[in-house]
C-alpha cells in the first residue's frame, strides 16, 4: 500500500508540471491565434444596424470592452491573473456568458457530459466482451470473421455519421425516438448508441486477442483436460485473466469519448461541457477556453492513474517505480 | 466550423434583419411617422391580432440565449421581444410600428419631444400595475454602463435621446440628465436630441422593453431567471434549461391588447447557429417551425406534403463586396476598376443555377424590397462589354498589369455557391483571376479590423442588415462608411489615433479632423458632408433629400459591390396559423402571440 501511496504521489506530482506546461501552451496558442473576444463581439455588432456608424464610438465601445476583459495588458501578466486564479479553481467569467463563472458552466455541464461516456462506454463494453468472446472462442471461423468484420465497421464509422443514421432509422422511419434534446430519458439512447458503436470495434478485437492469448496458455489446456465445460474453463478462468488488459484499453477509450462527446453533443443539442468546449475557440472564450482545456486535461491524466493502479492491483507482477 | 450562412447568423445572433414577406408584396412605403398615427386603423389592427386563446404548444429552434435580460444584447432580448416582454409600439404583419403597450406617441413640432400615452390598467405578470415610470427606470437602465457592462446595450446610440450617450458612456452617472421623464402614471415624456423619423420602430425594438424595479434591484444579476423574473408580455418564462430548452407560458396576469392564443412556446437551443439535424427534428414532429438549409430546399419542393408546409420569405439581408483594407490603394483611388467587377457579375444567373433561387439579386446597396429609393440609383447590371471596357480606361485592358487580388471570405467547410460564381464570372468576363480566400470568423475579422500590406488587396464578402424597414437607415448605414475611403495608410492612422488610450476624446477629435481634411478623397467628403447635413436637418423633406443625394453618391462610388438579399424558406406545421415571419431577424416568426392552432 504504502508503495501505491508514493507512486499516486509521484505521479500527482508529475501531472501538475504537465497541468503547468498545458496552460502555457495553451495560453500561447490562444493567443497567437488571431482575432479576440472583441474583434468577433464587434465586428459581428457592425454586420446589422446595431452597433453605432460611428467609426470613433466603435473605438470606444471596442476599448471599453478591452479593458473590461483584460485583453490588450501585457500578456505575462494575463497569464499570471490565470494561473493565479486556476490553482484556486477560479477560472473567471466566461467572455460569451458573462453572467457565469468558467467553474459554474463546468459544474453544469460536465456531468452531462460524463453521463453520456460512461453511458457509451458500457453499452460498448456490453456489446464488445461478447463479441470478442465469440471471436476467440470460434477463432478462424465464419462467426470470427463476421463479429470482426461488424466491430471493424463499428470503428470505421465515425460517431456522426452513425448518429444521423440512427436518426434516420429510429426516429424518421420507426418513429420511436427523438432526434435531439436532453430532457426525458428517451433522448439519451440514439447519443448513447452513436458513441457506443465507435468504439465497439476497439475493444472486440482487444478482447479478441487478448483471450486468444490466454486460451493457449498452459492452465487452460489443464482445464479443459480436466474434463471443464465451456462455461468453467472460458468464462470462468480465461475470461477473467483476459479482462486484466481490457482494463488498459477502457480507460483511454473513457478520455477519448469525453473528449468526443463535443460532436455528438452538438448533434443531439446535449447541453454538456463538450459543447461550451467547442464554441469556446470560436468566439475566443479566453477564460473558458483555458478552464475547460485543464479541466479535460486533469479528467484524463487522472483517469490513467487510476487505470494504472488498478492494473496493478490486479496483476501483481506490474511493480511501482 | 462557421459557414457562410452561419457567419451571418453568428452576426445576426447579436442583431436584427431587413426585408418584406415575399407574397405580400409592397412598396417599401412606411407610413408618416410624424405622430399622426390614425386611430381608426389601429383599432383594425388590433380586433384582427387580438381572438380566442386556442391553446397549443408551439416548438421552434433558436439560437442560444446568454441571459434574457432585455437590456444586455444577446439573443435573449430577441425572446423578450417575441412575447416575454412588451413594448410601447410593436410591428403589424408589413413590420410597421403600430401602438402595443401605449395607446399613442404624439411628437411636437420641432420633431424633438415625444409624449408616449401608456394604456390603462396595464399589468406586471405578477399582478402589480405597470406604469410610465416603469418605463422611465427602465429607459435609464438600459443606458447604464452598469447594466451592459463587458457587452453591449440593447439602447443603440442612433435612437438619439438627449443626454443618453453621457451617461451611457460614463460622462455622467446622474441619470436624470436623461431626456427620458414620466410626467404621470400614464404618460412618458422622451426628448431627442435632433429629430429621428424612426423613432415609432425604435419603439418597438429591445430597448424600449420594461423592466420590474422591485424585481431586479430583489435579485440583482439573478432576476432574469424562472421563478424570479417578472414580465408584461403575453407569455411569462416558466423554465429554461441553460443551454438546452425554455418553456414559455401564457401569462394570466396579461392586461394589454395582444394577448397570447397558445397555451405556451417550446424554445429549444444550441451553441451551433444553425445545427444541421433541424430539420429531421421538424419531420419527426419534434419542432412545428424550421427554417431550411439551401441543401434541404430541393428536396422538400420535390416532397408533395412537405413543400405545401414551404414558405419562403424574402429577407433584408444582403451581401455585398466592400475593399480589404491595403497599403495598395489601387482599388480605391480608381473608381472605374471598382465599377469594372461591379458589372462583370451575372448576379440574376447565379442566384437561379448555383445558388438555386435561395437568394435574390441585388443590384444596389438600398435593397428594392426596402425602398423605392433604390428607383433613383445607379443600377450595377451586369454588362460584360461596359465592364471590359471600364477596365481598359482604368488602365488595365484585359486585366493585364494587375496585382494578385484576393476575396476574403469566411465560410468555413462550405463556401457559399453564389461567390464561387462570381470568382468564375470575373475571371470569365474581365480576364481576371481573383483568389479566393477562405479563413476562419476570428481571422476574418482581424483582417477586416487593420490596413492589411501593399500585397494584399483586394475584397472581402460580408452581409448587413438593419433591425426594421428603413430607407433612411439603408440609405446612410451599411458596411461602408465615408470614413473607410480613406487611403489605406491613412485608415489605419486613424484606427491608431482611435485605439489610444493616452489620448484624450477631444485630442481625437481634433486630430482625426486634420486627418480627414487631408487624407479624405473629395468624392468621400462631399459624402460625409451631405450625411451629416441629413443628421442635423429639421425639415423632413429636406432630409429626404440629403439622404437620397448621399445614398446616390455612394452608389456611383461604388464603394462595395451588391451581390444579393437572403431568401429564407420557413416550414411551418399545418395546424399553425398566423405566423407572422420578421425579416428583419431571420424571418423567425416576429410575435409568438399572432400564432393560433387551427384545428
Amino acid at each position: 500500500v504504502k508503495t501505491v501511496l508514493r507512486y499516486v504521489a509521484k505521479r500527482l506530482g508529475l501531472m501538475l508540471i504537465s497541468l503547468f506546461a498545458i496552460s502555457i501552451i495553451t495560453f500561447t496558442l490562444m493567443h497567437m491565434t488571431p482575432g479576440n473576444f472583441i474583434t468577433i463581439h464587434m465586428g459581428q455588432m457592425q454586420q446589422s444596424g446595431v452597433s453605432a456608424t460611428n467609426q470613433a464610438e466603435v473605438a470606444a465601445a471596442q476599448q471599453r470592452l478591452a479593458e473590461r476583459y483584460g485583453i490588450g495588458q501585457p500578456l505575462w501578466k494575463q497569464y499570471l491573473t490565470f494561473i493565479v486564479g486556476a490553482v484556486q479553481f477560479k477560472f473567471g467569467n466566461s467572455f460569451k456568458y458573462p453572467h457565469m463563472t468558467v467553474e459554474q458552466i463546468i459544474a453544469q455541464g460536465f456531468p452531462v457530459s460524463v453521463t453520456l461516456a460512461v453511458l457509451s462506454m458500457a453499452v460498448a463494453v456490453l456489446i464488445a466482451v461478447p463479441l470478442g468472446i465469440i471471436a476467440a472462442v470460434k477463432q478462424n471461423t465464419f462467426w470470427d470473421y463476421l463479429a470482426m468484420f461488424l466491430s471493424l465497421i463499428g470503428s470505421a464509422l465515425p460517431a456522426f455519421v452513425v448518429g444521423v443514421f440512427l436518426i434516420l432509422l429510429f426516429s424518421l422511419k420507426l418513429k420511436l425516438l427523438p432526434t435531439a434534446g436532453w430532457s426525458e430519458p428517451k433522448h439519451v439512447i440514439l447519443p448513447v448508441l452513436a458513441m457506443a458503436i465507435e468504439s465497439v470495434g476497439g475493444i472486440a478485437r482487444y478482447m479478441r486477442s487478448s483471450l486468444v492469448e490466454t486460451l493457449r496458455k498452459e492452465y487452460v489446456a489443464a482445464a479443459w483436460a480436466r474434463g471443464g465445460t465451456f462455461r468453467t474453463v472460458v468464462l470462468g478462468h480465461a475470461l477473467r485473466n483476459s479482462l486484466i488488459p481490457l482494463v488498459t484499453v477502457l480507460g483511454p477509450q473513457l478520455a477519448s469519448m469525453l473528449i468526443g462527446v463535443l460532436v455528438i453533443e452538438t448533434m443531439f443539442r446535449i447541453p454538456g461541457l463538450g459543447q461550451y468546449f467547442a464554441y469556446a475557440a470560436g468566439s475566443r472564450d479566453y477564460p473558458l477556453i483555458m478552464g475547460s482545456t485543464l479541466f479535460f486535461a486533469t479528467v484524463i491524466m487522472l483517469m490513467n492513474l487510476l487505470v494504472d493502479v488498478i492494473y496493478g492491483l490486479l496483476d501483481p507482477r506490474i511493480r511501482y517505480d | 466550423m462557421m459557414r457562410a450562412h452561419k457567419l451571418v447568423n453568428a452576426a445576426l445572433a447579436l442583431v436584427v434583419a431587413t426585408g418584406i414577406l415575399a407574397g405580400c408584396s409592397m412598396p417599401g412605403q412606411r407610413k408618416a411617422t410624424e405622430g399622426n398615427t390614425s386611430s381608426g386603423e389601429q383599432k383594425q389592427q388590433q380586433t384582427q391580432q387580438a381572438g380566442p386563446a386556442t391553446g397549443g404548444q408551439f416548438r421552434m429552434f433558436i439560437t442560444n440565449p446568454e441571459t434574457m435580460d432585455p437590456h444586455r444584447w444577446t439573443w435573449g432580448v430577441h425572446i423578450d421581444r417575441m412575447g416575454v416582454f412588451e413594448a410601447p409600439y410593436r410591428y403589424d404583419q408589413n413590420m410597421n410600428p403600430i401602438p402595443a403597450a401605449a395607446e399613442k406617441a404624439e411628437v411636437s413640432q420641432d420633431g424633438l419631444t415625444w409624449t408616449i400615452t401608456f394604456r390603462k390598467g396595464l399589468k406586471w405578470s405578477n399582478g402589480d400595475p405597470l406604469t410610465a415610470k416603469d418605463w422611465e427606470y427602465s429607459m435609464k437602465r438600459v443606458m447604464d454602463p452598469k447594466t451592459w457592462e463587458g457587452g453591449s446595450s440593447s439602447y443603440m446610440d442612433n435612437i438619439g435621446i438627449k443626454g443618453a450617450k453621457d451617461f451611457k458612456y460614463g460622462k455622467t452617472t446622474d441619470p436624470s440628465t436623461v431626456g427620458v421623464v414620466a410626467k404621470d402614471d400614464q404618460t412618458l415624456v422622451i426628448t431627442l436630441e435632433k429629430p429621428n423619423p424612426d423613432f415609432l420602430y425604435r419603439l418597438c425594438e429591445p430597448w424600449a422593453l420594461p423592466v420590474h424595479k422591485a424585481t431586479v434591484e430583489k435579485f440583482g444579476k439573478e432576476w432574469a431567471k424562472p421563478g424570479n423574473m417578472v414580465s408584461n408580455g403575453p407569455f411569462v418564462l416558466k423554465s429554461w434549461t441553460v443551454n438546452a430548452e425554455m418553456i414559455l407560458e401564457r401569462n394570466p396576469n396579461y392586461a394589454g391588447a395582444f394577448p397570447a392564443k397558445l397555451d405556451s412556446v417550446k424554445l429549444v437551443f444550441s451553441q451551433d447557429y444553425n445545427p444541421s439535424t433541424l430539420m429531421l427534428s421538424y419531420q419527426n414532429n419534434e419542432l412545428d417551425f424550421v427554417s431550411l438549409q439551401p441543401g434541404d430546399v430541393d428536396r422538400v419542393k420535390a416532397d408533395p406534403e412537405l413543400s405545401k408546409q414551404l414558405q419562403i420569405v424574402d429577407t433584408g439581408v444582403y451581401k455585398a463586396l466592400p475593399l480589404l483594407a491595403s497599403e495598395n490603394d489601387l482599388l480605391l483611388k480608381n473608381a472605374k476598376l471598382r465599377q469594372a467587377f461591379a458589372m462583370a457579375i451575372d448576379r440574376k444567373k447565379l442566384a437561379e443555377t448555383v445558388s438555386k433561387g435561395t437568394v435574390t439579386p441585388l443590384e444596389t446597396l438600398i435593397p428594392p424590397t426596402i425602398s423605392d429609393w433604390e428607383k433613383d440609383l445607379k443600377h450595377w447590371s451586369f454588362n460584360p462589354t461596359e465592364a471590359k471596357k471600364l477596365l481598359a480606361e482604368a488602365g488595365y485592358p484585359d486585366g493585364k498589369g494587375l496585382p494578385k487580388l484576393t476575396l476574403l471570405i469566411a465560410h468555413g467547410s462550405t463556401i457559399d455557391p453564389f461567390i464561387l460564381g462570381v470568382v468564375d464570372e470575373w475571371k470569365n468576363n474581365l480576364g481576371v483571376e481573383v483568389k479566393l480566400e477562405n479563413v476562419e470568423a476570428g481571422i476574418f475579422y482581424e483582417k477586416l479590423g487593420k490596413t492589411n500590406g501593399p500585397d494584399y488587396l483586394g475584397f472581402y464578402d460580408n452581409a448587413w442588415v438593419n433591425p426594421y424597414r428603413s430607407a433612411d437607415a439603408y440609405a446612410t448605414g451599411g458596411l461602408v462608411q465615408p470614413v473607410h475611403m480613406l487611403p489605406g495608410k491613412a485608415l489605419q492612422k486613424y484606427r491608431d489615433i482611435n485605439a489610444d488610450k493616452n489620448k484624450t476624446p477631444d485630442q481625437k477629435a481634433a486630430e482625426i479632423k486634420a486627418l480627414l481634411e487631408q487624407e479624405l478623397p473629395a468624392e468621400a467628403k462631399e459624402w460625409d458632408s451631405l450625411l451629416k447635413q441629413a443628421d442635423e436637418a429639421t425639415d423632413r423633406n429636406k432630409q429626404i433629400e440629403l439622404r437620397k443625394k448621399a445614398a446616390k453618391l455612394r452608389e456611383d462610388l461604388m464603394v462595395a459591390i451588391p451581390l444579393y438579399t437572403w431568401k429564407r424558406f420557413n416550414m411551418v406545421k399545418p395546424q399553425f396559423k398566423g405566423v407572422e415571419f420578421n425579416p428583419f431577424l431571420n424571418a423567425l416568426p416576429t410575435y409568438f402571440n399572432t400564432i393560433y392552432v387551427q384545428k
